[in-house]
């Protein structure tokens, strides 16, 4: 009986950090931008971004590609990664952070818990630190991160000419939607 | 005719051409992956390898300029985006590297027949690649070969 319990408490001890060790993967995240001013509105999706998450940890890791942006408009598109972004120069952007209120996340029980989110965010080769409020939300299998923040281009050294000043805000709202799956080996 | 009538003529006609040079850019629609002639055309294995080899000699040749790149290779997996877009990823099973292509709207639904394991070729706008999960080279507005 003794080595039962034994047998089961071990079970327990070797099994409960192997699955919290475990990492989340989003391949097809859904980042997007918004500006807006009276004389225009410009909205740019990417639906390619790759991200990786660990609830043992907390970490959690973003990596999207500039030239992968949608506009609506052609035009603008080409501004965007030639004068702007230079994305021929700086390529990708990315994020490496880690959810600060982890202790506040069940990963194992469903809901949507409030999480705050703290880590280096680098565009146009430029890193800051940030610190962003968003949402995770555990539906089974899947996780879910949803975040929304303000964006100032000139902190990431990124010149906008006096000419098109007018047409693009001064903060770009930033929306993040990704859903993460388990990683299969 | 007098010279005050040629001048506002003259002015008008510039205006009016500047403007509608200006609403033809302004207005002016994204590059037909799906009906252009490819630039390039590269196996699965060709496309990762001229990235991870040189990344930046790789974005000046497939990614600046918009150039059509065709790439051929085997269906790995299929999944949906979150506009409902077919991504179709090109890579063999267990060998680390891969090629993501999202269809356009009007392609995803004819892509509803392919399945992991299909030979495939697809062209589209190729955007980069990134190393975050596995090198994997991100294609946009794929769509299959016309011929």
């Amino acid at each position: 009986m003794k080595t039962a319990i034994y047998l089961t408490l071990l079970l327990f001890i070797v099994a409960a950090p192997m699955h919290g060790q475990d990492k989340y993967l989003c391949k097809n995240g859904h980042i997007w931008f918004y500006s807006e001013t009276p004389l225009e509105t410009i909205e740019a999706h990417n639906n390619e971004a790759a991200s990786v998450l660990t609830p043992a940890t907390g970490e959690l890791v973003f990596q999207l590609l500039i030239k992968s942006f949608k506009f609506e408009r052609a035009l603008m598109e080409e501004h965007f990664n030639e004068n702007y972004m230079e994305s021929a120069k700086f390529p990708k952007s990315d994020f490496k952070g880690k959810l600060v209120n982890l202790t506040e996340i069940d990963f194992s029980k469903n809901g949507v818990y409030q999480a705050v989110v703290e880590g280096k965010l680098t565009i146009h080769n430029k890193t800051n630190t940030v610190r962003q409020k968003g949402t995770v939300e555990v539906k089974g299998n899947t996780i879910l991160v949803k975040a929304k923040f303000d964006v100032v281009p000139g902190d990431y050294d990124i010149e906008i000419p006096s000419a098109v000043r007018d047409k693009i805000a001064k903060t770009v709202a930033v929306n993040v939607d990704m859903a993460y799956q388990p990683y299969k080996k | 005719m007098k010279k005050s009538r040629i001048i506002i003529i003259t002015v008008l006609s510039v205006i009016v051409i500047a403007v509608t040079i200006g609403l033809m850019m302004y207005f002016k629609p994204h590059k037909d992956f799906a009906d252009a002639t490819p630039d390039y055309e590269l196996t699965v294995a060709e496309l990762i390898g001229a990235f991870a080899s040189d990344e930046a000699a790789a974005t000046a040749t497939y990614v600046v300029d918009d150039k059509t790149v065709l790439v051929s290779g085997i269906v790995r997996e299929t999944d949906t985006d979150s506009n409902g877009c077919a991504v179709i990823v090109l890579g063999q099973n267990g060998t680390e590297g891969s090629v993501c292509c999202t269809l356009t709207p009007d392609e995803s639904t004819a892509s509803i027949t392919i399945r992991p394991g299909d030979p495939i070729r697809i062209q589209g706008q190729c955007t980069g690649m990134q190393e975050l999960i596995e090198p994997q080279v991100i294609m946009i507005r794929c769509a299959l070969p016309r011929k």
